[in-house]
């Protein structure tokens, strides 16, 4: 009992660190162009965000369940293939459950395949540890992902055009056209950085204060 | 010993390939189905843009009987000779992917009446625009009896409308659809006024 106690505690931890301090974007940079892409509007960010979370923990449980039939030197072949497979899914039940955002989405959706994320956690974790764990971290690592969308999207939407999943909030405001256009998404992107190394800093500075006679 | 190992390998491959190939066309099997009862709301869609009433017990025997459907390729052309209209379903590669396009003209005036974008993958916030009603709004009422032009400066002449900025690729691609769209229709009726 305390021994499984141990153990999910560790991968919750792997759990956590993956959204909060080894946050895939904030931390890692890894898949920035999708998110730039797709934050203009909320509902968009949020489709995207959960779509990738599913690619991810789907094609972990896999590659994690038949990591020890999977012959080392065709390994990333072998990623490749599931990912595509299930970003292809996830291209066509969007198509069939919600065309209007599937259409405003675009290419991005087919794009996940390229996000570096995915090969990141297959490469990373999901062929070196049992299912359940690889689960998690994909789970933490794709909640990580949504979360950034989400901010980037709540600015994005509601300074473009004073709306929040298209329901209008500020009437009369002046569209600040600039969030709307790639650049826009630039500038917001690295002042949430900022803000986020800012906090992760301060955070930091406390438990090691706090902490001091545990310090390795 | 390598040989062995690299067959293996080999074999993992086909196998998980075909087991991928399987599972991804049984789902595109389920898309091609939702696709096919869209195509009836299409149908709707036209008939009642056409100026008609949609009533759901005689629509499918109506519909065939009064307008004709003639198809080129990926394009599907609508003619309802009854009001001199016609609905034109035009696919064209974009920028990023194909644009579909659903176009109503009158084609004794040689106007477009309206314009909708069904589907498209083109840039978001700049190709993408191309859905915006503001950009097809300039479509209403466009004489196309010289050829339609989406132009970034308007030299006055009938038939052009404003690009949208930033997106001259997918604007030139538009253009390039409506144009061999409205040359086909053109060709079909013409053939069929000759006999």
């Amino acid at each position: 009992m305390s021994g499984s106690g141990i153990r999910s505690s560790k991968a919750f931890a792997t759990f956590v660190e993956n959204i909060w301090s080894s946050n895939p974007i904030f931390v890692m940079v890894l898949g920035v162009c999708s998110s730039l892409a797709v934050t203009t509007m909320l509902a968009n960010a949020l489709v995207m965000g959960l779509s990738v979370t599913f690619v991810l923990c789907v094609s972990s449980l896999l590659i994690s369940l038949v990591r020890k039939l999977i012959p080392e030197q065709v390994r990333l072949i072998v990623f490749m293939l599931i990912i595509s497979t299930f970003v292809i899914t996830v291209d066509l039940i969007l198509r069939i459950l919600l065309p209007d955002v599937s259409k405003a989405l675009g290419p991005y959706i087919g794009l996940i395949i390229t996000n570096c994320n995915l090969m990141g956690r297959a490469e990373a974790y999901a062929i070196k540890n049992p299912p359940g764990r690889s689960v998690l971290d994909s789970l933490g690592t794709g909640l990580g992902y949504t979360l950034v969308l989400l901010i980037l999207g709540f600015m994005r939407e509601l300074l473009a055009s004073g709306s929040l999943f298209g329901v209008v909030l500020l009437r009369g405001w002046t569209s600040w056209n600039l969030a709307n256009i790639a650049p826009g998404a630039f500038f917001l992107l690295a002042s949430v950085i900022i803000v986020f190394n800012m906090l992760k800093r301060k955070k930091k500075t406390a438990v090691v204060t706090a902490d001091k006679p545990r310090q390795r | 010993m390598i040989a062995k190992k690299s067959l293996s390998a080999l074999a993992f491959l086909v196998i998980l390939t075909s087991l991928c190939t399987v599972f991804l066309s049984f789902t595109n099997g389920l898309y091609q189905n939702v696709k096919a009862g869209r195509q009836r709301e299409l149908r709707m869609k036209i008939w009642m843009t056409f100026g008609n009433q949609v009533d759901g017990g005689t629509f499918d025997r109506e519909f065939p009987e009064s307008v004709s459907v003639k198809e080129d390729g990926k394009n599907s052309f609508y003619q309802y000779a009854a009001r001199d209209q016609a609905a034109l379903h035009l696919t064209g590669p974009g920028l990023w992917g194909d644009i579909e396009l659903l176009m109503f003209i009158d084609y004794r005036n040689k106007t477009i009446r309206e314009m909708f974008v069904l589907s498209q993958i083109e840039t978001p916030g700049l190709g993408a625009r191309i859905s915006e009603q503001a950009f097809l709004d300039q479509f209403r009422g466009l004489d196309y009896s010289g050829s339609v032009r989406i132009t970034k400066d308007r030299s006055g002449k009938s038939g052009e409308v404003d690009a949208v900025s930033g997106a001259t690729k997918t604007s030139g691609s538009l253009e390039a659809i409506i144009n061999k769209g409205l040359e086909t229709f053109s060709s079909f009726a013409a053939k069929e006024a000759k006999p």
